[in-house]
């Protein structure tokens, strides 16, 4: 900058005063108009929140706050999320929360608050908005929802969290505020809930790309089905509600899903009696808006610059070195609808042909299998086995490859040219939801399970579950627990397979000390004659019965989950420093 | 001489009431060499000028541009609605209604002289220049706010520096020569700023720009015994062992940690180096005799410390997961039990590479270097010469760029290529260039 002061010196005083002075004339002069033109690009809010339009434009934007794939995933979206549970692995290496490798400076942290903040700015201005109150209604309605929407990922990863209503200003009180109890703030879930609920309209709206009535009431059940349970098997522990059993939440997950069983307004399970394809055809479609079942999804358009890379990631070849694990396999009931322990079906592990003759079919409908069609352009081209040696990137590492939200169409195989729609809400989970809250609560009915699971058991031809009628399984996860309520987990486990619920229920369960703690995630049994190129101890390695064991050498002591911490993340220390009235810190950080 | 400017400036930035600023300069000049007093001394130094000026400007980024009004940024989403992109409006900031001018108040001392008959140039500057007013987040706030902090003018930097320059020029029989040095030096300092809890996360007062906060290494852990004994470290990671990274325990709670990550408590950090390149110089050296000419010029940094985050894989060989992990030969030393005096700790090909890499004593870099920028020789052949060839002009030359560096720096790294949107030294490089030519005018 001195540099510039020297430019000055050789002009003389005198002009420059005269300078001055002809400046100071010339934009006196045109100060009031010209420098209080609004900027064109932007709308100002003095000019906003005046039509239901535009309350429409703004609360669109909270649809990208769904966690979608999109132009920059290149990974598998939803169907690579359960990485972080027990029924998926990513061979490149171990889950870091699951080895309970997180740590406070390493966490991912998703304690953000921009997107709550912007729903309340709608929430108090739509006030002065005048026009059709049917429009008005939908799009406040929106807003609730996605209050509660944002609150609820909180309460995921932090337990207690600040429960944010208001737009607060940097010299509010509030800011400073401590945490509120995490069944205070999921009260005003469900209560946000409620208003979305009432204020939405009923049916698939815009093809199923906006929110709905029913949508808000499946998402009600998924909260208070979470809470309920969470409150349910934590209590006790340092991660518990005191005084909760959970049973008051698990009422409310069972009322919100029975009220949308009974009044789907066109939502049903999706069908076309082929039970061999229907479920796989299910996650593979581009245009889901004349879908019973895709409440809420995503969609693309590659001419128009919108693709994702899914399909070319379950095409049969390229993995990710992402595969699912011998638990999911395993769960799959035999087509008498015996578990695979008792079944007389049961072909035995020795291979994917026995592995898959003879159960339910949605196991080949999520598993690739030999022979199955690879490319629709193409019928020589058919998936032969699973690679388990080689490069992680483009192996299954378990031997058992993800074929759930394929596509046979070549194109959106290629890179950035997938185009299959992104689910977000789809019916199926109200069923399992409505299931579940009404086997923790020990009423569940005959009745209620032919409403529920047994719709899901119809599309794939399936028997019934039949109540008095369950055969005990030697393999249980849940051995504690009722036969109904592992039944209905291993309904959840199978239907919503590779979707990523599985961690959240696993925590919700508590149950990280039974399937996590001190395991591996194992794999296929490893048959020589499939794979000769293979050495096991060299290049493929295997337990001591012979099932492939990828992680044996990284976690000899398997997963070291840290079941007094590592249900919950660590508030970020700056929070704490900034506002220690967040102190203390999540159990265990 | 003297002299006096103002300026009177407004912006659409600003709200109406802050909009206008008055931005006065003065300088002087004194030219003692003119003075009769200084005859004696003329005939050494011809020329002894002395300058000084102090002036203020106005100082505005344009991405502060209106910030003043709530606005709602119109856009498209890429949430299609029945197959077409929707319009969009979204969130406003938190508006920041009282933001006006930053003054950049700049002081500057000088002298020019000239001695043994212009022969040896001087000139000398120091300055300071304070920016008040500055603008920045009214405080560290917390993300409950779900925004970023409002702007205003809270904060005062002060940057003071000097620059040198000397030339001579000179002649021994029939070779002539010149030398040419430059010398430039600032540092920077945070004067206010509003950060009461004095946060690392944002400037603080009485911070120097640049400055390094950093563990100190105690070296390896050559056992799990010696992990057991000291403090631990399992807010980096869960599991240590040898060939591991043992960082001092500085504020002796047997825990190594980043405090409440605040000056005042920054737990087991401390400054460990500076950033800021002090002490920029250049040599210039220019001689000739008859047709040869030979041109060499030097430019360096004379202090400057590097610490590369703990994914950079330059650095380390590794990134923390299995992609983008280049090792090079210098990565081969690493520690095992038979090579215990590594420069490397033991490799991860996963996150716990992280663990090793902290920002700590042992990998902080020398940055500072010579190098020698540009050297050119060449040779103009003599008319004699050029008669017989019939030629107007005939030159031939060789030239290099870049040729020596000398650097205490990490051989991955360039010293003037550190950057990198990719990650540090991931740039394209300077490059050593040679060429050798003819000019031949006909």
């Amino acid at each position: 900058m001195y540099k510039i002061m020297k430019t000055y010196k050789i002009m003389k005083t005198y002009i420059n005063i005269i300078k001055l002075c002809l400046v100071v004339v010339f934009l006196s002069g045109c100060q009031e108009d010209f420098l209080d033109r609004p900027d064109l690009d932007d709308i100002s809010s003095d000019n906003f929140w005046k039509t239901p339009t535009d309350l429409g434009l703004y609360v669109t934007q909270f649809y990208s706050g769904f966690p979608a794939w999109g132009n920059n995933t290149w990974n598998a979206g939803i169907y690579w999320v359960d990485q972080n549970a027990d029924t998926e692995i990513n061979g490149g290496q171990p889950n870091v929360r699951l080895r309970g490798d997180n740590t406070i400076n390493s966490s991912i942290s998703n304690w953000t608050f921009s997107r709550i903040r912007a729903v309340n700015v709608m929430l108090e201005n739509f006030g002065t908005v005048v026009g059709s109150q049917d429009q008005i209604d939908r799009y406040v309605g929106e807003a609730y929802f996605f209050r509660a929407y944002f609150h609820f990922r909180l309460v995921q990863s932090y337990g207690d969290v600040p429960w944010v209503s208001s737009v607060l200003s940097p010299s509010d009180a509030e800011l400073m505020s401590p945490r509120m109890p995490r069944n205070q703030v999921v009260d005003n879930i469900l209560a946000d809930l409620d208003q979305a609920i009432n204020l939405m309209p009923t049916g698939k709206q815009s093809g199923g790309n906006r929110l709905c009535k029913e949508i808000a009431l499946l998402f009600k059940s998924r909260v208070a089905l979470y809470e309920g349970t969470w409150n349910k098997y934590h209590a006790g522990t340092d991660f518990g509600v005191s005084g909760s059993d959970g049973s008051g939440y698990l009422t409310i997950a069972a009322n919100a899903a029975e009220e949308l069983i009974n009044n789907p307004s066109g939502f049903s399970i999706y069908g076309t009696n082929n039970p061999n394809t229907d479920y796989w055809s299910l996650f593979n479609q581009v245009d889901y808006s004349g879908n019973s079942e895709m409440m809420l999804w995503k969609g693309f358009n590659a001419d128009g610059g919108f693709f994702h890379n899914v399909n070319l990631r379950l095409n049969g070849g390229d993995t990710g070195g992402v595969s699912i694990t011998k638990t999911l396999v395993d769960s799959y009931l035999c087509t008498d609808g015996d578990p695979i322990g008792v079944s007389a079906l049961y072909q035995g592990d020795a291979g994917l042909i026995n592995v898959s003759t003879d159960r339910d079919p949605r196991l080949s409908q999520t598993m690739w299998l030999p022979g199955q069609l690879i490319n629709s352009a193409d019928p020589t081209n058919t998936f032969i086995l699973p690679e388990v040696s080689g490069v992680v990137e483009s192996i299954a590492p378990t031997g058992y490859q993800i074929r759930k939200g394929s596509s046979t169409v070549p194109s959106y195989q290629e890179q950035k040219a997938g185009e299959t729609g992104n689910p977000i809400f789809r019916f199926a989970e109200a069923l399992l939801n409505f299931a579940e809250a009404k086997a923790e609560l020990g009423t569940i009915s005959q009745t209620d399970l032919d409403k529920s699971v047994n719709e899901l058991r119809d599309r794939v031809n399936m028997p019934h579950l039949v109540i008095l009628n369950i055969a005990p399984d030697p393999n249980w996860l849940f051995p504690t627990l009722t036969p109904i309520i592992n039944e209905v987990r291993r309904e959840r486990a199978v239907e919503l397979a590779v979707e990523g619920h599985r961690f959240f229920d696993l925590s919700r369960w508590a149950v990280m000390d039974d399937l996590i703690v001190g395991k591996r995630p194992k794999g296929a049994f490893f048959v020589q004659a499939d794979y000769p190129d293979s050495v096991p101890g060299v290049n493929v390695l295997l337990d001591s019965n012979g099932y492939i064991d990828f992680f044996q050498s990284q976690i000899p002591n398997g997963y070291e989950f840290d079941v007094n911490r590592d249900y919950l993340l660590p508030i970020p220390l700056n929070e704490l420093t900034l506002n220690p009235n967040l102190k203390p810190n999540n159990p265990g950080w | 001489m003297f002299e006096f400017n103002g300026r009177y400036d407004g912006s659409s930035f600003f709200k109406d009431g802050n909009r206008w600023g008055f931005f006065p300069s003065v300088s002087a000049g004194y030219n003692v060499a003119k003075e009769p007093f200084w005859a004696p001394l003329e005939s050494v130094v011809n020329n002894f000028k002395l300058r000084a000026s102090w002036g203020q400007l106005g100082n505005h980024d344009p991405e502060l541009a209106g910030l003043y009004l709530e606005r709602l940024p119109a856009s498209t989403s890429s949430w299609l609605i029945g197959g077409s992109q929707p319009n969009i409006v979204n969130s406003p900031t938190v508006v920041s209604p009282n933001l006006s001018w930053e003054t950049v108040t700049t002081t500057n001392i000088g002298l020019d002289a000239s001695l043994f008959r212009n022969r040896l140039q001087v000139n000398f500057d120091w300055f300071n220049r304070t920016t008040t007013d500055m603008i920045g987040p009214v405080g560290a706030l917390p993300l409950v706010l779900g925004s970023a902090a409002p702007r205003e003018n809270v904060g005062e930097l002060q940057t003071k520096g000097i620059e040198l320059v000397l030339s001579w020029r000179g002649q021994i029989g029939e070779v002539n020569y010149e030398i040419g040095a430059n010398l430039a030096d600032n540092q920077t300092k945070i004067i206010k700023w509003n950060n009461p809890t004095n946060s690392l996360t944002t400037f603080r007062e009485g911070q120097q720009l640049g400055d390094i906060w950093g563990y100190e290494t105690v070296g390896y852990f050559e056992s799990d015994a010696a992990v057991t004994a000291a403090a631990t470290q399992t807010q980096f990671f869960p599991r240590w062992g040898p060939g591991d990274i043992q960082y001092a325990d500085l504020d002796g709670d047997g825990d190594i940690n980043i405090g409440e990550n605040t000056s005042d408590n920054p737990g087991d950090r401390r400054i460990i180096g500076n950033s800021n390149p002090r002490y920029s110089y250049g040599i210039n050296l220019k001689t000739s005799y008859k047709g040869l000419q030979l041109a060499v010029l030097f430019q360096g940094v004379g202090k400057r410390d590097i610490a590369f985050n703990e994914n950079t894989n330059l650095m380390f060989g590794f990134r923390g997961n299995r992609w983008q992990n280049n090792v090079s030969q210098a990565h081969l030393d690493y520690w095992t039990p038979e090579n215990t005096n590594a420069y490397f700790p033991k490799p991860y090909l996963n996150a716990q590479h992280k663990k090793n890499t902290r920002v700590q004593t042992k990998y902080l870099q020398d940055a500072s270097y010579i190098r020698m920028k540009n050297i050119q020789l060449s040779y103009n052949f003599p008319k004699p010469v050029l008669d017989n060839l019939g030629l107007d002009s005939f030159k031939v030359f060789f030239s290099g760029e870049n040729l020596i560096t000398i650097t205490n720096l990490f051989e991955n790294f360039d010293p003037e290529a550190l950057g990198g949107s990719w990650g540090s030294g991931k740039i394209y490089p300077l490059q050593k260039v040679i060429s050798v030519g003819l000019n031949i005018g006909i």
